[in-house]
């Protein structure tokens, strides 16, 4: 036998013996039958680690879907520009026939008073004040006039819409004048300390500080100043409704499994942000300001698989993101201006997610989850820094290679 | 059923899916067995064991396409039937023996004439070390130095095994032909 002989025989032995099959007795698959290995079941399998894993999940959904609605109701204009040491304390509304008809708001600086000025709405509702710190408005129906304000002052706001104007026409309420009201068979006067994590928050829903708070909503010029009507000019005493829009973020992410059931995922996510300003002022003008941001981050997430079967996946992953506001735009009635946030802005979150699998290729996929956002120290007020803890859904496709 | 859901069913333990799969590739990999044995109950008893490792370890296959699962299974019988052999068989299945060198008057046209069981028969009788030789190189198209490495012999025994190999089978071709002319 030549090599080529050699060679000729192997080819063709390869040809007619690489697929060959031989029969096979029946009795191979009834050993192999009892022999096989149980059915998997992954639910089973690390059965404390995934109800651990669930529990804790749901148990911070809850807590965050508690908190998101509970301070959803709360009104985002409350008084603002106090900070939480001040602790103002609020007396509303009274009915005296002492008192002037108009509601009237006095400061008490010290246990002095320091000036009577009129509420902020009809309705005797304190809502958000625009009142820098520094400044206090005195309003004596007929005489306006700014004074100085003491930091330990107390605002105490009457709503006394059934008064008279007798001998106190005008006149700032004091103390002991409250008092006396309450003595005279007149109003009950309730006295209404806010809660500090409302003046915290309502504080932290503007700028870093009160000034910078005015430089944002006003012209900074005097000449600016001039040319606005009067109607227009800044009420010390002005309300503001800030809306936020639901944030918009889209993702592109990567998952690597790295054990059996932990994988890691990153990626790029894109989140619009925008939010509106309506500051009104007590004689019906508003101004409104529109926020936009656009933030381009990278999240990393450790992802545990809680259950997995033909089309059902369930998992639960944590982890953080790194963002970066890539632009800004701030925009009134009149002006737009780019705006810069260098910062970074720092998260956690939690999620569940259940992802269905249309093929082996292709998967939808649904991520309900909480997300704590830490504070950028920017100055600019956004969605994330008024409420810390949110909830969110996601949802989208999967690629699976 | 394609090998996409076959191959998903047995990673979650559906035992029709396991069947499924067992019915579609048992004789090849009995093939395969055998070619390595030359025993069919010892060919059984691995296809039994190669299935049950298959099974155990499907979770960690990934479907790559056509072709893949079975390049899988076959390496894991090849295997299989390799450390079989390394345990009970190729300890002293290396000895060289003579064999006639008549050749063959058209081997290729011979060979075709010859039916495939007949021909799997022949490889089935060649001694242990020869038929592991011959099946590493012919059907795993494996490189003498790597056949080397897997049996633990030297890189020229496996040529002279190789050369043994076909030396035999050419022989029992020749009978054959000259049998059946």
């Amino acid at each position: 036998m030549n090599k080529k002989e050699g060679d000729i025989l192997a080819r063709k032995f390869r040809e007619r013996l690489a697929d060959f099959k031989l029969p096979v007795s029946e009795d191979v698959w009834k050993k192999i039958e009892r022999d096989l290995p149980p059915r998997h079941k992954p639910v089973m399998r690390g059965m404390w680690m995934r109800r651990i894993s669930v529990l804790a999940a749901c148990m911070l959904l809850l807590l965050g879907m508690g908190w998101y609605f509970s301070t959803m109701q709360r009104d985002v204009t409350e008084n603002f520009g106090l900070t939480a040491s001040e602790t103002p304390t609020i007396i509303e509304p009274i009915n005296c026939k002492k008192l002037s008809q108009k509601p009237q708001l006095t400061v008490i600086a010290n246990g002095e008073k320091q000036s009577c000025i009129p509420s902020l709405h009809a309705q005797g509702r304190i809502r958000r004040s625009f009142e820098p710190a520094s400044l206090q408005r005195n309003d004596n129906s007929n005489d306006e006039s700014f004074v100085a304000h003491n930091d330990n002052s107390s605002i105490v706001h009457h709503d006394n819409s059934q008064s008279n104007q007798g001998d106190h026409k005008g006149s700032p309420l004091q103390a002991e004048d409250v008092a006396t009201a309450r003595g005279a068979d007149a109003p009950i006067i309730r006295r209404k300390t806010k809660r500090p994590v409302t003046l915290a928050l309502a504080y932290g829903n503007q700028r870093t500080s009160p000034a910078a708070d005015l430089q944002g909503w006003y012209p900074r010029t005097f000449s600016e100043v001039m040319t606005l009507s009067e109607d227009l000019l800044p009420d010390n005493l002005s309300a503001t409704d800030v809306h936020y829009d639901m944030p918009i973020a889209v993702s592109l992410s990567v998952r690597k499994n790295f054990a059996e059931d932990w994988a890691l995922e990153s990626g790029l996510t894109y989140t619009y942000l925008k939010s509106t300003e309506t500051r009104s002022f007590p004689k019906g003008n508003t101004m409104s300001k529109t926020l936009r941001l656009h933030y381009l981050g990278v999240p990393l997430k450790l992802v545990y698989s809680i259950y997995d079967n033909h089309r059902l996946s369930l998992y639960a992953s944590a982890g953080g993101m790194i963002e970066k506001c890539v632009s800004g735009r701030e925009s009134t009635e009149n002006t737009t201006s780019d705006l810069s946030i260098p910062e970074l802005q720092w998260s956690l979150s939690g999620n569940v997610g259940v992802n269905y699998k249309l093929s082996d290729t292709f998967g939808l996929f649904v991520e309900p989850g909480i997300n704590y956002y830490f504070d950028d120290h920017s100055g600019v007020q956004t969605i994330r820094k008024d409420k810390s803890l949110n909830i969110g859904v996601q949802f989208g496709l999967r690629l699976n290679y | 059923m394609n090998e996409k859901d076959l191959v998903s069913g047995c990673q979650h333990g559906d035992n029709v899916c396991r069947r499924h799969l067992y019915d579609s590739y048992a004789q090849q990999m009995m093939g395969i067995c055998y070619r390595y044995t030359g025993d069919i109950q010892t060919s059984e008893d691995l296809l039994h064991d190669g299935f049950i490792k298959i099974f155990e370890v499907v979770r960690s296959f990934q479907y790559r396409g056509e072709g893949s699962l079975r390049a899988w299974m076959s390496r894991i019988f090849t295997n299989l039937s390799l450390e079989y052999l390394r345990k009970h068989c190729l300890r002293d299945a290396f000895s060289l023996e003579k064999y006639s060198e008549e050749p063959l008057v058209d081997a290729e046209q011979d060979l075709d004439r010859i039916p495939s069981a007949v021909l799997m028969q022949f490889v089935a009788e060649l001694p242990t070390g020869y038929r592991t030789v011959f099946n590493l190189n012919t059907f795993e198209e494996m490189p003498h130095k790597e056949i080397a490495q897997q049996l633990h012999i030297n890189e020229s025994s496996s040529r002279s095994q190789l050369a043994r190999a076909k030396a035999i089978l050419f022989e029992k071709v020749k009978n054959y032909i000259r049998q059946h002319e």
